[in-house]
């Protein structure tokens, strides 16, 4: 998938991705914005505000009709976090004109949706409407109380927090309860044109019309807009060397631990690839040195896993255990880091990590959706490169590097979820 | 293998019935960049009997199945997770209520992997110590699904449901049920229900139809027959308990509204009926989904599903909710109406064009496309049959469908509550 960038006017990125064989078509713009508390609330609630109505069609269930004319297009819309920026994708998907009953081109009705629900939503005096509002204002506190539902989730938010107070990485994408029950109606749509105006703006396209009608279309709108400036975000990578620990109760059945570390390689610039691999190797699949200690010869839990973040530099190793095995299991987990920065794994666990990380690179290229992340990611720094050159560096990746950013670990944080203990 | 095209989409299907008595469909795409195996035996945790020597039956341990997925990746020289390895396929394994399947993904050294999948599930590896050593590590899995209220208000749900169907046990068992599981017993499981007359392999993808014949004929081994063994169950029409009630660490109840269908056959009409239904009833465009929304009964985590197997079927619909019975009773007051008024005739077309392009949508995927196909032929429907008796469905089937298969009386509401903890 090599992808094609065309710069748009207005400040806008345009990355066509070619594939002829999918049986859908997809556009997508990915807006972001440098992620803090004070804003990330009011973007937080764009992403259901504009893609449940709009002034063409004003209900959920006008809407969710078109869609449903449209062969199932699928609207979607979310928010995340990419090391310290706040990402908001808004997307359009559907059946290329093969798979219709009739023949019907679908690309130029959905890209004319997908702009509507971005430029012409459903306003009154210039502000969303109460009834809109109060629903997407009410589903987003829901969705971020209901975070505490998922244990292994929340566990591993607060061991975010502790190992990166103060900083922007810790600050939800979703806002905070507090936060988001502070917006109104006029803020949500002055956060919408700030969106507009001063997010970085990539467009995604998979599909195999020219893009050029696709293009005049876009600029098009952004032409009716005052003058925008795409926004800037100097890294943050300041990092004081800490330990930190917590333990909090709740009527569980199961403990779950997790370990915080920073690790000096991140991007743009970081040993990126060699701390994949050294992740990996660690705990990053079913051949890695977690999964085999920790789980397959001690039964001491059910998963124990780390993953890495490339853009902030965190590595956090989790697990489901009990209670009674935290230190245990805690020991394990560094006695397994300390074996890499000796060099004490065979060259077979290196290349079975290695080979589980070509795959997973390799299946990037499976799906247009799976084409989305991969490309999502990479609009951070405006590096594009395709599965096949990752793989290709990560070939490259010696033992000795394995060793070197295995060194560049920091053990810094421990946050453990148990039972409460007069249960 | 015998080549069919599917005549809607123009896929061509590969399907034979193996010398070793196996039921092989090969689905090659030509550009897939990978290939995706699913290997499954129609033995799920539903199949909780053993035949006795003297024409009886013996009731196994709860989670036995499950159990048995888990220590058939063991085999005296190793365990496949580490032969995977060595191809970086990327492989796992499910049990559900009807079925455990074995499977992979990869985007390279496809064969090798197709190999290691076809020999380690036919050949079992039990031993007391590496059984005993297994129930930590399940024992944990247990423990983490206790805490996860999602599945807690499911499996409650079809404990108010049903009085004696399997279906009320969780798959994974208990701690205390899988203490009583032995090697012996589970060689006697595999010996009854692991035959190849009994399992399908599905491959799709990177793949020609005679890779995998010539993998099957080198590695599949006759298997002896298979007495067809109808599955009974005592269980009467009605629901056992009309309420359900367990209370959480959650921020907001959770529920699952069931309706017990009456006991039939599954067909590919029933399948496309099903999918329709539920668009018709809960779907974004209906007017149900709209008022619930809009009065604040529900967030964007609702949704519904309709899921089978040997002598059950279940209509669910579930999310969060601060007053499930009001959620309750306006579902069963527009299943009501719509059966009383029928289908609306002018969103009919629309609706179904939308549940196509969902189904279409979803094969870009070789995963997805695999577990479709593979649910296909366990239900003993022909690969995308769903999609042509869709295509022929009328407004008078659909009718007569929601008539016919949904019974508003015969229901349980489940709600998992908050217990107070979580602030």
């Amino acid at each position: 998938m090599q992808p094609t960038i065309i710069p748009l006017k207005h400040d806008m990125t345009l990355i066509r991705l070619s594939g002829e064989h999918y049986r859908t078509s997809r556009l997508t713009a990915v807006l972001s914005v440098p992620l803090a508390q004070s804003t990330a609330a009011q973007y937080a609630i764009l992403p259901g505000l504009l893609t449940h109505s709009s002034r063409r069609y004003p209900t959920v269930a006008a809407l969710a009709e078109r869609l449903d004319d449209l062969y199932g297009a699928a609207v979607r819309a979310g928010v995340e976090r990419i090391g310290q920026w706040q990402t908001l994708t808004f997307s359009v998907r559907f059946l290329r004109e093969q798979y219709t009953f009739g023949g019907e081109e679908l690309t130029a009705d959905c890209a004319e949706l997908l702009l509507d629900l971005l430029f012409d939503p459903l306003l009154e005096d210039g502000a969303f409407t109460e009834k809109d509002f109060a629903r997407e204002q009410r589903c987003l506190l829901e969705r971020l109380q209901s975070d505490i539902n998922n244990k292994r989730l929340y566990a591993r938010q607060q061991c975010e927090k502790l190992l990166c107070p103060n900083e922007a990485y810790s600050v939800n994408p979703g806002g905070t309860p507090d936060s988001v029950a502070s917006l109104t109606p006029s803020i949500a749509a002055a956060a919408r044109e700030q969106l507009l105006a001063g997010a970085r703006i990539h467009w995604i396209y998979q599909g195999d019309e020219n893009p050029d009608t696709l293009i005049r279309a876009i600029e098009a709108r952004f032409a009716k807009l005052p003058y925008r400036r795409a926004a800037q975000l100097t890294v943050d990578n300041t990092y004081v060397m800490k330990q930190s620990e917590k333990t909090e109760e709740m009527p569980l059945k199961q403990a779950k631990l997790v370990l915080g570390f920073r690790i000096a390689a991140s991007e743009p610039d970081g040993d990126v690839m060699a701390a994949r691999l050294m992740n990996t190797l660690w705990g990053g699949s079913p051949s890695s040195l977690l999964f085999r200690h920790v789980r397959e010869e001690q039964s001491l839990c059910y998963y124990c896993a780390s993953s890495y973040d490339r853009f902030q530099g965190v590595i956090l190793v989790d697990s489901g255990i009990e209670a009674a095995d935290a230190e245990h299991t805690r020991e394990e987990v560094l006695k397994q880091l300390d074996a890499i920065r000796d060099g004490n794994f065979t060259d077979d666990e290196l290349e079975a990590a290695r080979r589980s990380l070509v795959q997973r690179f390799s299946a990037m290229n499976e799906t247009p959706a799976d084409r989305e992340v991969w490309t999502i990611g990479q609009t951070i720094y405006n590096r594009y490169t395709t599965p096949e050159q990752a793989v290709s560096d990560l070939l490259a990746v010696t033992r000795e590097d394995i060793v070197r950013v295995a060194k560049l670990v920091h053990f810094d944080s421990t946050y453990l979820l148990r039972p409460t203990t007069d249960q | 293998m015998q080549a069919f095209t599917h005549p809607l989409t123009g896929d061509t299907f590969y399907r034979t019935t193996h010398p070793s008595g196996l039921d092989i469909l090969v689905w090659p795409q030509a550009h897939a960049c990978s290939a995706y195996a699913v290997f499954a035996t129609r033995y799920g945790s539903v199949y909780n009997t053993l035949p006795t020597a003297d024409g009886g039956i013996e009731v196994v341990p709860e989670g036995i199945a499950h159990y048995l997925e888990h220590k058939l990746f063991e085999s005296e020289e190793g365990d496949a997770f580490t032969r995977f390895a060595e191809t970086g396929a990327d492989a796992n394994a499910y049990t559900s209520f009807e079925r455990t399947a074995y499977l992979f993904s990869a985007t390279e050294n496809i064969l090798p992997s197709l190999e290691i999948l076809l020999d380690f599930v036919q050949h079992p590896y039990f031993t007391p110590e590496t059984v005993q050593k297994e129930q930590g590590i399940i024992g944990q899995e247990i423990r983490m699904c206790e805490d996860d209220p999602d599945r807690c208000v499911l499996f409650n749900l079809l404990q108010g449901m049903y009085h004696n169907h399997p279906v009320r046990v969780d798959i994974a068992g208990t701690v205390e049920s899988i203490v009583d599981i032995t090697a012996d017993l589970l060689y006697r499981c595999y010996d009854r229900y692991y035959n190849l007359h009994n399992m399908v392999l599905v491959v799709t993808g990177k793949i020609t139809p005679e890779q995998v014949q010539d993998a099957a004929d080198r590695l599949l081994k006759p298997a002896p027959d298979f007495p067809p063994s109808p599955f009974t169950v005592d269980e009467p029409a009605e629901v056992c308990e009309t309420y359900m009630e367990q209370a959480m660490p959650v921020a907001a109840p959770l529920f699952y509204l069931g309706f017990k269908e009456p006991p039939g056959e599954a067909s590919a009409v029933t399948i496309a009926g099903a999918r329709l239904l539920m668009e018709l009833v809960a779907g974004k465009s209906s007017p149900l989904y709209a008022r619930l929304m809009e009065e604040g009964l529900i967030n964007e985590q609702f949704g519904t599903e309709y899921f089978n197997g040997p002598a059950f079927g279940v209509w669910l619909f579930g999310g969060e909710s601060a007053d499930p019975k009001r959620v309750e009773a306006e579902v069963c007051a527009e299943i009501a109406r719509l059966q009383k008024e029928g289908v609306p005739r002018e969103r009919f077309d629309a609706l179904k064009k939308g549940v196509y392009g969902q189904i279409v949508s979803g094969l870009d995927d070789t995963m997805n496309c695999g577990e479709l196909i593979l649910s296909h032929l366990l239900d003993g429907i022909a690969p995308l049959e769903e999609l042509d008796a869709l295509a022929a469905m009328t407004a008078d089937e659909i009718d007569c469908q929601l008539r016919e298969r949904i019974c508003v009386d015969n229901r349980t509401l489940s709600v998992v509550k908050p217990d107070g903890s979580v602030r």
